[in-house]
């Protein structure tokens, strides 16, 4: 975005200007996530407790009832424990929210569409998401009370464990997938959704129920809320919160909710692309284009598939936690250390044997990236500048001629054939406007 | 005029610097984990600034995600009673400075003993030299314009022939050595066969003008590259960081042209760091809390 901008504006105008814009559409998406989902949560949990929820605020369905409680946890005094640790209880809420934050900029919602492009998205966001366990602890431990320091322990020794199992059924996909790339990924599952990663080979379709698992427990969700757990530790980490700092652990928590969904939609259930390629050929039509009104299209029909399946996975762990009682920790430890490590092990070394020997998907081959967008592999074979050019080229050459241009026949030779094959393709595709 | 990559390097380096002082001078060991986590993650951010995306996610997967969990946890399980706060006797303080001061000087003298980065081979070996070389009238050349062709960002430069008034000459473009060239079309095609241009150049197009008339006052040319990958720029800075500089084109003195020893040495204070983190957690004698005597704090416990 910041490279179309600057077509207008000066760059470091067009880079401020991309940077707050992606920020504001993030921040939104976690505001409004959070609103939607509080609530949400309210609706299954009464449903599923034969009760009605709320019905009231906002007309049908009690749908602006988050909108109330936000407007009344503003209203709340914001206390503070003698006993704490001002600076770290004042700052928790934050680290929490902002390592959710920060791990959206790399979450792709479309095509393309992510806040930054990068190669490493996988892995890049797995390390953001892991940070946001700093703000339970550092709340857990400046609170200054037992039950909060309980909870901020057993928070740390849960998602230092079950950051393994999660680690490893990432690569189960990045393997198949072979980038890290979460844009080229999701591209990979287009078509029809038997190239899904979850239908891929039995090794994945496991890999990601255990992938779901532990993201449950990394997000510190029902069956695995041992830190907040409040039939015995009041409210665990959070007990002396209240107002607006308390509504930021609930946001961070909503927030790396949909998180923890978003990636396993883009690593398993086909990102952004829906059951049926129904628009596919629209999609198409962008390849080689700068703006395409098809391709526009295509994506915004993308990012509501995406939005979709996340809020079907958040609404599965809704469901899971109004079901389910809360483990015991030895059982979260058992969960953790005993079946998902096991078998998301053996799901590795299957996965990884699968692709050697079976390369494809169970029912059909898998699509490839496209092409011309994102596979610069040639690009890295690249034959090194001609000797002794690059330095008189960057100093005035104009002061040494003859020295010039006996060098270069030699050197042009040498280049004459990658040249030819760049004239081959190179014009020809730009200067079709 | 903002120089973005300047600001935020003085921005992620200040604040390393600063909360790396801050572990020091702080006295409580939560809030030195604390204030450890925040430095680790400007490093973090220094190194994505590098475009080195990889290592930045490393740094933070390892060091702040993992490594200071751990130690946060630590310290919690094995801390005598809540905010615990060490005092440091003089003694310590003078071990401490010259164990300090010493593997500064060291690492000081590491890292000015390296050649300076230079900027990195890719960029534009092709715009100002041909611009200002060869040609009569005025060459303008406008800002960079990225443009997409085949879902990548090119980035490229338009240059803009203006004739000067006074000269009265067509615009010929004269390759050195050569035969000048009147129009667009050759010398487009030129640019396009010179290795020092053709290298990192895609397409160089007449813009806006007619190819094979001769260049004509006000005509562009655009002059249109891939940005240079991410990987790529990257790949630079990794392979300094492992002793190699392919920045200097091979031509470093003696065996200490990369950043190797630097990058090892600091790897080595995380250590430290680690197990002075570690002693401290275990001690008992030196802790007292909140101004209590040690040997009530211990009955306390």
């Amino acid at each position: 975005m910041a490279e179309h901008l600057s077509l207008y504006m000066p760059e470091w105008l067009a880079y401020t200007l991309a940077a707050l814009v992606h920020a504001f559409l993030l921040i939104n998406v976690i505001a409004v996530g959070a609103l939607f989902f509080i609530w949400q949560e309210r609706k299954v949990c009464g449903r599923i407790q034969d009760r009605l929820g709320p019905t009231r605020v906002g007309g049908k369905f009690g749908w602006l009832q988050t909108l109330a409680d936000g407007v009344k946890l503003l209203s709340k005094e914001d206390t503070m424990p003698k006993g704490a640790d001002g600076l770290l209880f004042r700052l928790a809420p934050y680290i929490s929210f902002c390592a959710s934050f920060a791990a959206f900029m790399v979450l792709p919602f479309a095509s393309g569409w992510s806040a930054i492009g990068t190669t490493i998205g996988a892995f890049l966001i797995l390390a953001l998401l892991g940070l946001e366990v700093f703000g339970v602890i550092l709340a857990g431990y400046a609170s200054g009370s037992k039950w909060s320091l309980f909870g901020g322990m057993r928070e740390a020794a849960q998602v230092v464990s079950y950051e393994v199992p999660l680690g490893l059924s990432v690569i189960v996909p990045v393997v198949v997938a072979g980038t890290m790339d979460l844009s080229a990924i999701g591209d990979m599952q287009r078509g029809w959704f038997t190239n899904w990663f979850l239908f891929h080979d039995p090794f994945t379709f496991i890999t990601f129920w255990v992938f779901f698992t532990c993201a449950t427990a990394s997000v510190n969700r029902a069956p695995f809320d041992l830190a907040e757990a409040e039939s015995e530790l009041v409210a665990g980490f959070h007990t002396e919160y209240s107002g607006l700092r308390w509504s930021f652990f609930f946001m961070a928590e909503y927030g790396s909710m949909f998180l923890v969904s978003g990636i396993g939609v883009v690593l398993f259930l086909g990102a952004w692309n829906g059951p049926i390629p129904i628009l596919e050929p629209l999609a198409y039509q962008t390849r080689g284009e700068p703006f395409h009104w098809g391709g526009f299209v295509a994506n915004i029909v993308g990012v509501a598939n995406f939005i979709l399946k996340a809020v079907v996975l958040v609404t599965v762990m809704m469901w899971v936690r109004w079901t389910l009682p809360r483990l015991r920790i030895d059982q979260v430890m058992k969960t953790c250390l005993k079946y998902c490590m096991p078998i998301v092990c053996f799901t590795f070394l299957g996965a990884t044997l699968w692709s050697y020997f079976v390369p494809g998907g169970l029912f059909l081959p898998p699509a490839q990236p496209y092409g011309a967008v994102r596979d610069h592999s040639a690009e890295y074979i690249r034959p090194p500048l001609a000797a002794g050019l690059t330095d008189n080229a960057q100093q005035a050459p104009a002061t040494e001629p003859s020295h010039h241009a006996a060098v270069q026949p030699a050197a042009s030779q040498d280049a004459v054939p990658q040249v030819a094959g760049r004239l081959a393709d190179g014009p020809a595709r730009e200067a079709r406007p | 005029m903002i120089n973005w990559h300047s600001v935020l390097f003085l921005l992620f380096s200040l604040v390393t610097c600063m909360f790396a002082v801050a572990v020091v001078a702080s006295s409580n060991i939560v809030r030195m984990a604390f204030y450890l986590i925040i430095s680790l993650g400007a490093t973090a951010g220094l190194f994505f600034l590098a475009d080195a995306a990889f290592v930045g996610a490393m740094q933070l997967m390892i060091y702040v995600g993992g490594t200071l969990v751990l130690l946060v946890f630590g310290v919690m399980l094995t801390a005598q009673g809540p905010f615990v706060s060490m005092r440091t006797s003089g003694g310590e303080w003078v071990l401490g400075a010259i164990v300090g001061g010493s593997l500064l000087a060291l690492l000081l003298q590491a890292a000015f003993s390296v050649e300076d980065w230079r900027a990195a081979p890719l960029p534009n070996p092709w715009g100002a030299t041909v611009a200002a070389n060869g040609l009569e009238g005025t060459v303008i050349v406008q800002a960079k314009q990225p443009r997409q062709a085949n879902g990548d960002p090119w980035e490229g430069t338009v240059i803009r022939f203006q004739q000067e008034p006074e000269s009265g000459k067509s615009l010929v473009f004269y390759p050195e050595g050569g035969e000048p060239l009147p129009t667009a079309t050759q010398w487009v095609e030129y640019l396009n066969q010179d290795p020092r241009f053709s290298e990192h150049l895609v397409a160089a197009l007449p813009d806006g003008s007619n190819g094979s008339a001769p260049v004509a006052n006000g005509d562009q040319v655009y002059l249109a590259r891939r940005y240079p990958r991410t990987d790529e720029r990257a790949s630079g800075i990794g392979l300094a960081l492992l002793g190699a500089r392919p920045d200097a084109g091979g031509s470093g003195q003696g065996g200490i042209s990369g950043y190797l020893l630097p990058f090892e040495i600091v790897s080595i204070h995380l250590l430290v760091v680690l197990v002075g983190a570690a002693y401290l957690a275990r001690t008992k004698r030196r802790v007292t809390t909140n101004g209590r005597s040690p040997a009530a704090a211990i009955a306390d416990a």
